[in-house]
């Protein structure tokens, strides 16, 4: 079956084990990628940013794979796995205090940018990302996981090419914008 | 640092820029990328998104969901019915070799159900039968019931006789030949229906030596041909005719009345 996902060293993907169990259970069912279950928990923690509705949202996401797949069988679908997710994390979020939308500063990307991001802790750039609006979050969350190419990324979350690029290229100039005022670079000694 | 001019949809791709370079897959995507690459802008967006996604791959992974990486059974087992296990190939091709030995089985056991001694002569007979051509015979002419004396006279076979059934048929020629075991086989081509008389000596006990005697007639099928076999005096005889068992049944039915 060889559906193990050899990057992250967790282990089985929840593909193998549905493929294994099908395919005893006589229901044989490759279609669906591999997909990676650390990334899909990271990508539910980039886009609720709080660890607990996280693993809420995965644990749902996961627990409607098994019950799927033991009755109907997995969705013949790429990458359905992080697609469900996305939809368990907007509904979520939906029942969240909003922030009121607000006209964000952006800043170019400075060389220095790097150095300021290594002083963050995750749940920083969760909160942040999370805190952006639909569809830049999904876009960010996606991108910054570094497991699809950019059509997979437009295809999750159902953007033209040259709308994720905006969110993407406004995104970094928010996100460095918000860096500068947390974190400022510091002066070289 | 010298920039080259990137289109829109160059830059439009380049903001997009996978953080690894494996992620790129498309030939638009790479010149893109290469074209972009000489730009300080274009380096420090790379340097920032390698940047974020190094803190992304830091996120740790609760305890609770690593268990759904390894122990914690996913699915339940799907439920077992006949209908999946019949639907499955493997079980599907495994049932119709099954039914198929099975077949040959009892194909085998139902032909050996019929078998007396002899059958196995008999049935090789009916392959030399199917074989035959006129030319190969004596042209002989006169009733079959004649020619226990020819054969007991010229080749001393003994009790080599054509039954009463069939002893009044018109033959065409004969001939008396070895067989693969050596046995001394007699055989008459008649007119009627080109029937064919077969005279051989009856399958024999390994022990005692005496005749394995069987009554009545039996009847073997070998290669569309059908033969009605009886013995009398250690002697087997077998009328044999290509076609169906029905067609030597009248022979035999007058015989009995």
């Amino acid at each position: 079956m060889g559906g193990k996902e050899a990057t992250t060293g967790l282990g089985n993907t929840l593909v193998d084990e549905i493929e294994a169990r099908n395919v005893w259970g006589f229901q044989i069912s490759v279609s669906a990628p591999k997909q990676n279950l650390a990334q899909l928990y990271r990508f539910c923690f980039l886009m609720l940013g709080d660890s607990g509705k996280a693993q809420e949202v995965f644990q749902r996401t996961l627990h409607e794979a098994a019950r799927r797949a033991a009755r109907e069988g997995l969705p013949n679908e790429r990458f359905w796995l992080f697609r469900d997710a996305r939809w368990r994390c907007l509904e979520a979020s939906e029942t969240d205090l909003q922030a009121e939308p607000l006209e964000i500063e952006e800043q170019e990307i400075t060389a220095g940018t790097a150095s300021q991001i290594e002083r963050l802790e995750p749940i920083q750039l969760a909160i942040w990302i999370s805190a952006a609006p639909e569809p830049q979050r999904t876009a960010l969350a996606f991108f910054y996981l570094d497991e699809f190419d950019h059509r997979e990324i437009a295809d999750l979350a159902e953007l033209k090419l040259s709308e994720l690029s905006r969110l993407l290229a406004v995104g970094r100039r928010q996100f460095q914008a918000w860096l500068g005022a947390t974190f400022p670079e510091r002066p070289p000694v | 640092m010298k920039t080259r001019r990137l289109s829109r949809r160059q830059r439009a791709l380049a903001n997009c820029a996978p953080v690894s370079e494996e992620r790129i897959r498309d030939r638009s995507m790479r010149a893109a990328v290469s074209r972009a690459r000489g730009s300080d802008e274009f380096t420090n967006q790379q340097g920032f998104d390698r940047a974020v996604a190094a803190l992304v791959r830091a996120i740790p992974i609760p305890a609770e969901a690593v268990e759904w990486f390894s122990d914690k059974d996913l699915t339940s087992p799907s439920k077992w019915t006949w209908k999946k296990t019949a639907r499955n190939p493997a079980v599907l091709a495994i049932g119709i070799a099954l039914i198929v030995i099975a077949g040959v089985f009892v194909f085998n056991f139902v032909g050996r159900l019929n078998d007396f001694p002899g059958s196995g002569t008999a049935r090789k007979l009916l392959t030399i039968a199917g074989s035959t051509r006129s030319v190969l015979l004596d042209p002989v002419t006169g009733d079959a019931g004649t020619l226990s004396d020819l054969f007991f006279l010229k080749h001393g076979l003994e009790h080599y006789d054509v039954p009463a059934e069939f002893a009044d048929f018109q033959t065409i020629g004969c001939r008396v030949f070895e067989d693969d075991e050596s046995q001394r086989i007699a055989q008459i081509w008649v007119a009627e229906k080109r029937m064919q008389f077969f005279l051989f000596p009856a399958e024999r006990d390994a022990k005692t030596g005496a005749a394995l005697q069987f009554s009545g007639w039996r009847y073997v099928h070998q290669e569309g041909w059908v033969g009605a076999v009886t013995e009398r005096n250690g002697v087997c005889f077998m009328a044999a005719l290509r076609g169906p068992e029905k067609d030597l049944m009248p022979y035999l039915a007058t015989a009995k009345q």
